[in-house]
């Protein structure tokens, strides 16, 4: 799915003490699987998250996302591939307080009309969220349910990755567990990059790499786990 | 990317937010129209007097006697000169009566005038007092008849059109103060404005002509046509002409800049508070717009989705402005101008393409701070504490 090479990213390059978020590594990633990045603040896990997603474009190196090289892309190319390819979960749930949790997964869909309300609370409700809660503003919601509506906005274009930074990490350890088993169930079809610092919540992972100051220090697959 | 932000999940979820916008639009367009309507009370309860009065009645007098009365002989009292001034005066209103083809029936009489008070304004208009057989004559030329008391017949007394005595909040017995008082006697229907009665034993103020004609418009130019010369030096004169001039310099003129002033005022003020609200609330939503541009929306994306619901609210507020206006200015006429004798313009064009202009500068003013929201949009790492 993603093929990286010698990707660097530098913060402050103006400057004469240059911060490196990512230190030039190369990685393959799969096409379906859960896949943990796992490190400490400020190792780099978060950038290299922006980098793939397209938020971010690296100082330098290449990603090939299903072959095709996507940090010299256009604005409006890269805005087409989040909404069609990625979905993103937000460490803190990222919602739009003045919508409902239906409101909220709606807006992120590439459809319009009728179809995509349906879709949306049928995706809502496999998610825990009955017709109550849909209709409620997040304010009102408890902070599972928030992440479960947000979950649920990163799935409703059916992305081919979906990316989770620090999805559990507002989150009791009942609604933890239970969010890491909707995305490792995603994660059956496509691939999902979940961003913790948490080694616990990555038990089921399918690999797990761990970053340290900008880099790859070690890649474990689910036997090593 | 067929799908677009809607605007409509914002409208329906912040319905204070947006009241508050369409209160203040909607106040503006009305204090805009209002302030029109109100000032043109003025210029639409005069209008009348200076375009239709002097359709029908011109009126002519001399400010300095001695250029009718040539003569050098000192008289023993006033009395006896204004009596020679007023012959003379009857001479000449009687020689312009039979030369002028244009004169309908001349009258030479004393003057009395009532006022028409305006909201921001007044205007003066003159009668004739005169011996009370003639009144119905001169009651004919101005197409009006007697509704509620009687004609004058004793010395002293008044008939004045309904809508001056309503004007004026005079009734039947009330007094008229011009040199001495007169009594209203009866109250006249016509459509234009009048007042004339008998002249008053104490009131010893000269004579004047009234002229009835719906031909003459400039009365200097007919009365030069059969040799009889007035200069603005020594005569005062009223004619259609005369009126028109008048009432445009120092009625429309003076209304229309104070209406431009107040016109302006408002619209500044409403740009700021505007300005001022609108960037309030577009502050609240920068985290909203971060997450729209980092799940895929474009910047274009968001401004549109903004410009639709700014369409909706201006738009809404033009249909609630036209509602609120409407029913303002009725309420106004029939509570307050129509018992007090004001005319008024309902449909003011003029207004109306003002007020859409006030809408059409908010409009762009406001893209301002739309296009710095817009510029400030980052994706997720910009994303803030307001969004749960």
């Amino acid at each position: 799915m993603f093929d990286i090479k010698n990707i660097t990213m530098i913060y402050d390059m103006d400057k004469a003490e240059k911060v490196y978020a990512l230190r030039g590594f190369d990685l393959t990633l799969p096409d379906k699987g859960l896949v943990g990045i796992i490190g400490p603040s400020g190792s780099g896990k978060s950038t290299l998250m922006y980098c793939l997603s397209t938020l971010k474009k690296p100082t330098s190196g290449s990603i090939l996302y299903n072959g095709r090289e996507i940090t010299n892309l256009r604005d409006s190319e890269r805005e087409t591939i989040r909404r069609d390819e990625f979905g993103f979960v937000f460490q803190r749930h990222f919602l739009v307080p003045y919508m409902s949790a239906l409101d909220n997964v709606t807006v992120a869909s590439a459809k319009n009309g009728a179809q995509t309300v349906e879709n949306a609370k049928k995706l809502l409700s496999s998610l825990g969220l009955g017709n109550t809660e849909i209709t409620k503003r997040p304010s009102k919601l408890s902070g599972g349910q928030r992440q479960r509506a947000a979950i649920a906005r990163a799935m409703i274009n059916s992305p081919k990755v979906l990316f989770a930074d620090e999805p559990t990490a507002a989150l009791d350890h009942d609604n933890a567990f239970l969010v890491m088993e909707i995305l490792k169930k995603y994660s059956e079809e496509n691939l999902v990059l979940v961003i913790t610092h948490d080694r616990s919540i990555l038990k089921d992972a399918d690999s797990v790499i761990e970053m340290w100051d900008g880099d790859i220090s070690a890649i474990k697959e689910a036997n090593e786990i | 990317m067929s799908q677009k932000l809607y605007a409509r999940t914002y409208l329906k979820n912040n319905k204070k937010r947006v009241a508050t916008l369409i209160v203040s639009l909607t106040l503006c367009a009305v204090l805009n129209y209002l302030t029109s309507f109100l000032l043109g009370v003025s210029t639409e309860t005069v209008k009348p007097l200076c375009y239709d009065v002097t359709r029908v009645m011109q009126y002519v007098y001399f400010t300095d006697m001695n250029k009718l009365v040539e003569d050098d002989t000192e008289y023993e009292s006033f009395e006896e000169a204004m009596g020679l001034y007023n012959a003379e005066l009857e001479k000449l209103g009687q020689e312009i009566e039979n030369k002028c083809d244009k004169a309908e029936k001349v009258f030479a009489a004393q003057c009395i005038d009532a006022e028409l008070r305006a909201l921001f304004a007044s205007w003066f208009f003159e009668g004739a007092l005169m011996d009370s057989k003639d009144v119905e004559t001169y009651l004919s030329f101005y197409d009006a008849k007697l509704v509620d008391g009687r004609l004058p017949q004793g010395e002293g007394e008044v008939v004045l059109d309904s809508v001056t005595m309503k004007n004026n909040g005079y009734n039947i017995g009330d007094p008229v103060e011009y040199y001495t008082l007169y009594t209203i006697v009866g109250v006249v229907e016509s459509d234009l404005n009048l007042i004339c009665g008998t002249p008053h034993p104490d009131d010893n103020s000269e004579k004047r002509l009234f002229i009835f004609s719906h031909d003459i418009k400039n009365l200097k130019d007919e009365l030069d046509k059969i040799g009889i010369t007035i200069d603005s030096e020594y005569t005062y004169w009223t004619d259609y002409e005369s009126q028109t001039e008048d009432f445009q310099k120092n009625m429309v003129d003076a209304i229309e800049g104070s209406t431009q002033i107040v016109y302006v005022g408002i619209v500044i003020l409403m740009c700021i508070a505007l300005t001022v609200i609108y960037i309030t609330f577009l502050r609240d939503r920068h985290s909203e717009w971060c997450l729209y541009a980092s799940i895929g929306y474009s910047r274009k994306a968001v401004y549109f989705s903004i410009m639709r619901e700014l369409a909706f609210t201006f738009a809404l507020s033009i249909v609630i402005g036209v509602a609120v206006t409407a029913l303002s200015v009725v309420l106004i006429d029939v509570l307050y101008l129509t018992p007090h004798g004001l005319n008024c313009q309902y449909l003011n064009i003029e207004a109306i393409k003002d007020v859409l202009l006030d809408f059409l500068v908010f409009f762009a003013i406001l893209q301002l701070p739309v296009r710095y929201a817009l510029y400030r949009i980052k994706t997720i790492d910009a994303l803030g504490d307001d969004l749960y």
